[in-house]
């Protein structure tokens, strides 16, 4: 048993208790005194359900406020002992009430009862999908290894008959549009994507949880680029599904997916994060910040040259782990670099934006020719030296600075948004109550006459008191406006 | 947290039960005021152990409501209450049933 359900279970019955303390005890300051404990253990109780400003306004309104007032007002008409002489004559009413309590609480534990004493589970938000294409098709140009001119045919049918062979097929990477289509879960029909284009993201959009395959197709002609992928999305996720790789008809490669998964975390008030993914070249690459001089800064100690640039994130490996990394918000030049501190690509003046999460795919460039040497066998993508890779920052999540969960603030933005006109009908109804509590307790009529008419027998003799002391009479006149123009 | 939030439901439940049988029972005008605030204390407590299974802050707004009512009348009626003392020179309810002035 951990603390917390210890804990528990101690204030909890220290509640009852004291809600039974305060049922059965014969003097009203007592059942107070039992009540304002029993407002103490439940304002230990908000604690634990994560409501720290409930907790405090439930000791500062309840227990402080309301119930110095019930004291007072025992104290005021001396109602400290309950002179209960109509128990002894209703006592049955006793056994009948504790019936009816016993009736109500089976009553309201019916619906817990029922449910085996399980709270239906939170379904949670439906998970956001959406879907990138970072592959390319490699194409097999034909038309570059034509036939040669019939003379040099006939000239020399040999080298005729070992041109094509000689001059093979130019392999161009071909960035196509796809289609996706994803089945399972509770969908009744497949969800289907089509024409999704070459380096975009499409929206996040909503799918239920649950369990999907997703069937990857070559738009134009509907041929299968990509083995069934099993795809399990959770409640409350945002997942890139990211297509990437090579994909070759003839040489059987098939594109691979990959969910890189947002971090649904709150990001630092000044920071933004990125979701790194390494979706193309084989090095294994860090994510720096050039700093002003927008150069790589590089010092030798010990023999081992060592980066001086801050590093934002490091080891993204080729279809590796998406790696996560902080930034402070700002304008930097930022630069992916490998292992061997050579920039592949850079984002000159990009704009880091506080509680934002970006996704960073490195994937390669639209159409650009296969180099002659390269291998279509090999599990590596091969490249030429100097390719030029791209980088794509995907619109990301954008995080509201939203309070934590029952903090003063969270419960302060809900009540003055969503909830502004009870606020004020609120409002409305205290000031009523103000003005009620001061009607209620006025006092009686036939008082206030007679105090009103003590003031009127006191102001009298002072006049005439006035007129002693001044020797004179005192005039209550006033001088007449306008008399002296009549005459 | 370990302790389930079925738990404070069945503690709201007691409590407020608890208040129930008070208001039936207790004689004292102040003493069934006291109940009432117990069986709203015992709601409240409910709303906050749904808040937090939904994650909806909602429940923590409906808390401060019920609060902010519960000022109101606790003010009012111990304002009654100090006027029917007045009167009858008793706040034992069962003295208060006829409602003559």
């Amino acid at each position: 048993m951990g603390v917390d359900v210890l804990l528990f279970l101690v204030v909890g019955a220290l509640a009852v208790g004291c809600a039974i303390g305060m049922l059965i005890s014969d003097n009203a300051v007592h059942s107070a005194l039992f009540l304002i404990a029993n407002f103490g253990c439940v304002a230990f109780m908000y604690l634990m359900l994560d409501a720290p400003f409930i907790a405090m306004v439930q000791i500062a309104v309840y227990a402080g406020a309301i119930m110095v007032l019930f004291l007072f007002v025992i104290m005021l008409l001396g109602a400290e002992q309950s002179h209960d002489t109509t128990t002894v004559t209703f006592r049955w009413l006793t056994g009948a009430a504790t019936i009816l309590g016993a009736s109500l609480l089976f009553a309201l534990g019916l619906p817990l009862v029922i449910g085996g004493f399980q709270l239906p589970e939170t379904a949670g938000r439906a998970p956001l999908l959406r879907v990138v294409n970072a592959g390319v098709s490699l194409v097999r140009t034909q038309e570059i290894a034509p036939a040669e001119p019939a003379a040099a045919a006939t000239a020399d049918p040999a080298a005729t008959a070992e041109a094509p062979a000689a001059a093979p097929a130019e392999v161009v990477r071909f960035s196509g549009e796809v289609q996706v289509t994803l089945t399972g879960g509770s969908l009744s029909e497949p969800l289907v994507l089509n024409n999704v284009p070459f380096g975009e993201a499409t929206d996040f959009f909503d799918v239920p949880a649950g369990d999907y395959t997703v069937q990857l197709l070559r738009q134009e002609d509907g041929q299968i680029m990509a083995a069934p992928y099993p795809l399990t999305l959770a409640a409350d996720s945002v997942t890139t599904l990211t297509l990437f790789g090579e994909y070759d008809f003839e040489a059987r490669k098939l594109l691979k997916l990959v969910p890189v998964a947002n971090s649904l975390a709150q990001v630092g008030n000044d920071e933004g994060r990125f979701i790194l993914f390494n979706a193309y070249t084989p090095q294994t690459l860090s994510f720096i910040d050039l700093g002003p001089d927008q150069a790589i800064n590089t010092t030798t100690r010990d023999g081992a040259t060592v980066l001086l640039d801050t590093v934002i994130a490091a080891d993204i490996a080729f279809e590796g782990a998406p790696v996560t990394g902080t930034y402070r918000e700002g304008t930097y030049s930022l630069a992916l670099i490998n292992s061997d501190l050579e920039i592949i690509h850079r984002l000159d003046n990009y704009t880091i934006t506080a509680d934002t999460e970006k996704t960073l795919l490195l994937m390669p460039d639209g159409e650009q020719p296969v180099p002659a040497d390269a291998d279509p066998d090999s599990g590596g993508i091969q490249f030429p030296a100097g390719f030029t890779f791209r980088s794509t920052v995907l619109p990301g999540l954008v995080f509201d600075t939203e309070p934590s969960f029952g903090s003063p603030l969270g419960i302060g933005r809900i009540l003055f948004t969503v909830y502004l006109l009870p606020v004020n009908l609120v409002g409305l109804l205290l000031l009523v109550a103000l003005v009620g509590v001061i009607v209620i307790s006025r006092p009686s009529g036939e008082k206030q006459e007679r105090r009103a008419n003590i003031r009127r027998r006191v102001s009298r003799p002072l006049v005439n008191v006035i007129a002693q002391q001044t020797g004179g009479e005192v005039t209550t006149e006033t001088p007449k406006l306008g008399s002296g123009d009549g005459s | 947290m370990n302790v389930p939030v079925e738990a404070f439901v069945i503690l709201s439940m007691v409590l407020f039960t608890l208040g129930a049988m008070g208001v039936m029972l207790r004689k004292n005008a102040i003493l069934v005021f006291m109940s009432v605030e117990l069986m709203l204390n015992a709601a409240n407590l409910a709303l906050v152990a749904f808040a937090k299974q939904w994650n909806d802050i909602g429940g923590h707004t409906f808390v401060f409501f019920v609060m902010t009512v519960a000022a109101a009348e606790v003010a009012i009626g111990l304002a009654l209450i100090v006027a029917i003392f007045r009167h009858k020179q008793s706040i034992n309810i069962d003295d208060l049933h006829q409602m003559e002035g």
